[in-house]
């Protein structure tokens, strides 16, 4: 009886429930004061809808800024709730949210003017990932020159901060400059897709604009790829060169054996 | 309430700490101020699941609070009261935290917030009967074993009572401490939101506390709305909570009270003239026993 009440409380809270559902939880409840079972359960409802709209906004600061706070908590009314929320850390929430951007900038249009926007939350949400990021080990080099010296193949690891952009908008202008108010003269149009790379370094996030081999080439790292399959790509000569770099600013803080 | 013990047996947990007078809830926005300037505050409590991040600042700035004050961990993620299986993930990793911080106690709330897998980061009720009672209690020393010490349990804020409660609020407390073994967390502002929203009498309910289980008290404001309190924790502790507070410290003036301030958090010296507030009232009544 006591999970099935719960059960009733928990479900009714969502927006979308039933009637019947609706009407069963609210008759668990007792009728009291001023306020209907249904009042009371709104209540909560309101409370959730509001914490997680207000993570959002802490995860998306650019996104409320470009359109407006009143916008942004309506059209996130409906999202947090179908949201993955099946992590108990909120700073985990929200993640998906690009994608329901996505989808509204195609669907709603006050929006078709705005394209650019579920990349600059993709943008978003990789630095608040990268400053929540599990610490990476100190890179071993005599451990790699160990493996090298036994012609072992390797993979190379790269930051668990680590977060690949690419977009056909100059979203990392963008963003700089409605975050840090610089002035809008840097702000064109690009003729190709641009590339970026998200990741902490010591203790802030940051993000750098990469050109399309070394990003091709991270992203091989990234997916698991053996240095030796990499190499065997004639247009990774450049990337390859620059793996002390990479190691240097911390895009690679590992490696393994195969 | 036949089977259940007296809530005043030994535990076989210690639970021994420095923790004495009137704490702040630490929040981000002033952590780089009380770093700079290490005022004389005698205790911090965290919000350990604003602090589960591995790496980066976060943990690092923790560290640094921890290296000059005391300090105590405050959750929200056990969901004590749910139906799901406990979130082992969730309960390893605090106890990483545990381990790494050492806090002096831990706190989380007589509630719920996950159901079927989805987290609704948010304090759900639930019914108070004899079943509940069982199954919570069970719970609670499940997680007391994993954590490897006793846990403080905090009467939650709510906006509904349910037909199927056969116990009262207290009584369900009562039984609580004793079946789980655990401590209790008096919040003084939940106790009056809801005594308002469900028509109850406060100086009734603070009476019926079993003192000698009470480990930390919280103090908090709420938002006020026509028919219904909001335990909002986005203003000053309210007169009535205040009167509540003189009323419970007449009982036991030597439990350690925080103030908690969450939302609409103001400049830390206003947090700060709360906690005197508080203190002034503690001091005024060791005054009046020794008169």
């Amino acid at each position: 009886m006591f999970s099935t009440i719960q059960t009733l409380f928990a479900r009714s809270l969502h927006p979308t429930v039933s009637q019947e559902t609706l009407l069963r939880s609210t008759q668990t409840l007792r009728q009291q004061g001023g306020l209907s079972p249904e009042q009371r359960l709104m209540i909560y409802r309101n409370n959730v809808t509001t914490s997680l709209i207000f993570a959002l906004k802490d995860i998306y600061p650019v996104i409320v800024q470009i359109l407006g706070d009143n916008y942004f908590s309506l059209m996130t009314q409906d999202y947090v709730w179908s949201a993955d929320s099946s992590n108990p850390d909120l700073n985990h929430f929200g993640r998906d949210f690009p994608s329901y951007l996505e989808q509204q900038v195609q669907t709603t249009p006050a929006l078709e003017e705005l394209p650019y926007l579920p990349d600059l939350a993709s943008l978003e949400c990789a630095w608040h990932a990268a400053y929540y990021a599990d610490d990476d080990p100190v890179f071993d080099f005599d451990g790699l020159a160990q493996v090298a010296q036994q012609g072992q193949p390797i993979r190379l690891k790269v930051s668990h901060s680590l977060c690949l952009l690419a977009s056909d908008y100059p979203v990392l202008t963008l963003w700089k400059l409605h975050r840090y108010h610089q002035s809008p003269d840097s702000l064109n149009s690009v003729a190709q897709t641009e590339y970026y790379c998200l990741y902490r370094k010591h203790y802030s996030p940051m993000a750098i604009r990469l050109n399309q081999t070394d990003f091709q080439f991270l992203e091989a790292c990234q997916q698991g790829c053996n240095l030796d399959t990499i190499a065997s790509n004639e247009n990774m000569a450049g990337p390859l060169s620059k793996i002390p770099m990479f190691i240097r600013h911390g895009l690679i803080c590992s490696f393994e054996p195969e | 309430m036949n089977s259940i013990t007296s809530p005043d047996h030994p535990s076989r947990y210690g639970t021994t700490s420095d923790i004495k007078g009137t704490g702040l809830g630490l929040r981000g926005v002033h952590i780089p101020e009380i770093l700079a300037q290490l005022p004389d505050i005698p205790w911090f409590e965290i919000l350990a699941d604003n602090h589960r991040a591995g790496g980066g600042f976060i943990p690092r700035q923790l560290e640094a609070i921890r290296q000059h004050y005391p300090i105590t961990f405050h959750c929200v993620g056990m969901s004590l009261a749910s139906p799901d299986v406990l979130d082992m993930t969730y309960l390893r990793d605090l106890k990483r935290q545990i381990r790494d911080f050492e806090p002096a106690w831990v706190s989380d709330h007589l509630s719920f917030s996950q159901l079927e897998g989805h987290h609704y980061h948010d304090l759900l009720p639930i019914p108070y009967t004899e079943e509940s009672l069982f199954y919570v209690s069970r719970r609670i020393r499940e997680v007391q074993d994993i954590l490897e010490q006793r846990i403080l349990v905090e009467n939650v804020s709510s906006y509904v009572e349910f037909n199927e409660s056969s116990l009262s609020e207290m009584e369900f407390i009562h039984g609580l401490l004793s079946e789980a073994d655990c401590e209790l967390l008096l919040d003084i502002n939940n106790v009056y939101v809801n005594c308002q929203n469900h028509d109850h009498d406060a100086a009734t309910y603070l009476e019926s506390i079993p003192l000698t289980r009470v480990r930390e008290i919280h103090l908090a404001g709420f938002e006020a709305f026509p028919d219904y309190l909001l335990d909002a924790h986005n203003n000053p502790v309210s007169s009535a909570v205040w009167d509540l507070f003189r009323q419970f410290v007449e009982r036991r003036d030597d439990i350690p009270v925080l103030i908690e301030w969450d939302n609409n958090i103001p400049e830390f010296s206003r947090l700060r003239e709360e906690a005197n507030k508080a203190d002034r009232i503690l001091a005024r009544q060791r005054r009046t026993q020794v008169a």
